[in-house]
């Protein structure tokens, strides 16, 4: 095909339409680059058909320019996000969805949190049960162990109803203390345990607990007598004899 | 009457060139698209009307042309074609999508429409078309047919063949013909 044979052949004219195959609208293209007669042939086509499309020319509604700059100044929709509304609905369904979870979890963990505290301080409050009760279990072998001794010690005319038991272990040497009346004390005074031993007072302790209980004491090695007296607060090397409340002695 | 002077020589503003209008609208200039559209709308606007043959649809369809022009301008190579031949086939293509969507109530498109349409001057028309107008009418209605079937509403060479009533082989030979008769007119 020359190039004369081309440009008269119509495959120009149907190459601005568009409708050569692809192997055709190739060999015009390199035609044109290569042939400036060719590169004029389409120009005039193109030309005379916009001239054409020019004299038919029908206005659009006055208002589409304005619709169309409009539209332009929307943004583009990105081929990623092509529903958009619907991302986003489901963006923020996520979010408000995992804000709910963090709400809830976060209330689990601070309900998680009082529990553990419970629990532990249950448990705290069951080993000291425990100790407690081993404690009392260990005073009540001693109590009935056949080496204690349980001394009555009787009030004295200072208070005439008292009345305290001394339970004293001569093998392990352990002392108790069980009060069954004491008078209530005046402020800054405290009980102390006596043992008499040759005559001469030895401090067994001082009594800090209430009555119908029972008090570990002084272990001691000997004691002929023991008695109680009002001190003052934090005890005293030697006993106030006039302050003395109960007395009993350990019978041999 | 300075005024009207005024209006006259607006009319008569010589058109923007395509090499600006190009590089203005890869500049992303605000002003591309007003001079884009002042210069091709409304010849757009009639090849659409040939195809969807509805004011609302062909506005609906310039609309979409315009802003896929706007974004795609990258693709438009200026060694490969004319602007305007670059925006009748985006034109051309959206018009035929647009007759092809649910939406589209078909209606009647008779040659009679379309000569109908081609001869109809629905709006105050560019005193300047008005002589090419007539030029137009120089052309053979046969010829005008076969011109608007090809360029304007995408037929085939074998759809405008059957369309016509004429041999395939002739399509291309016929189509040289008006061509070169429409180079002559203008």
């Amino acid at each position: 095909l020359t190039i004369r044979e081309l440009i008269e052949s119509g495959n120009l004219e149907l190459y601005v339409a568009q409708l050569l195959p692809a192997d055709e609208a190739a060999a015009v293209e390199a035609a044109a680059l290569a042939h400036p007669e060719v590169r004029a042939a389409i120009a005039e086509i193109e030309q005379s058909l916009e001239a054409y499309a020019q004299a038919q020319a029908i206005q659009p509604s006055a208002d589409l320019k304005n619709r169309i700059l409009e539209d332009l100044n929307t943004p583009e929709p990105s081929p990623n996000t092509a529903y958009p509304k619907r991302g986003q609905s489901l963006l923020m369904g996520l979010v408000v969805g995992l804000g709910f979870l963090s709400a809830f979890l976060l209330y689990q963990y601070f309900a998680l949190q009082k529990n553990i505290e419970k629990a532990e301080a249950e448990k705290r409050a069951l080993i000291d049960c425990q100790k407690s009760v081993a404690d009392l279990k260990h005073t009540l072998d001693i109590i009935r162990h056949g080496a204690t001794r349980a001394i009555a010690l009787n009030g004295l005319p200072l208070a005439p109803d008292a009345k305290v038991t001394v339970y004293w272990n001569t093998e392990v040497y352990e002392t108790y203390l069980a009060i069954q009346n004491l008078p209530p004390l005046p402020k800054g005074k405290q009980y102390q345990l006596w043992a008499i031993v040759n005559t001469k007072p030895v401090d067994a302790g001082l009594l800090t607990i209430e009555a119908d209980t029972i008090q570990a004491m002084k272990p001691l090695e000997k004691a002929d007598a023991f008695a109680i007296t009002i001190e003052p607060e934090g005890g005293s090397a030697e006993p106030s004899i006039a302050q003395m409340i109960v007395l009993g002695t350990v019978t041999k | 009457l300075r005024l009207i002077k005024k209006g006259q020589d607006i009319l008569k503003k010589p058109p923007v060139s395509d090499e600006q209008i190009i590089r203005s609208l890869l500049d992303r200039e605000a002003q591309a698209m007003s001079l884009l559209y002042d210069k091709y709308a409304a010849a757009l606007f009639g090849v659409v009307m040939r195809v969807v043959n509805s004011t609302e649809i062909a506005e609906e369809v310039l609309q979409d042309v315009f802003v896929k022009a706007w974004r795609n301008i990258d693709s438009y190579n200026a060694a490969k074609g004319r602007l305007f031949t670059w925006l009748l086939n985006i034109a051309r293509n959206a018009a035929i999508d647009a007759t092809r969507s649910k939406n589209f109530n078909r209606q009647n498109q008779s040659i009679e429409t379309i000569v109908d349409i081609a001869a109809h001057d629905s709006t105050s028309p560019n005193p300047e078309t008005i002589g090419l107008k007539k030029l137009t009418e120089q052309l053979p209605p046969e010829q005008q047919t076969l011109v608007d079937y090809i360029y304007f509403k995408g037929y085939t060479q074998s759809e405008t063949a059957e369309a016509l009533n004429i041999p395939l082989g002739t399509v291309k030979t016929r189509l040289r013909a008006a061509m070169q008769n429409l180079k002559s007119l203008f």
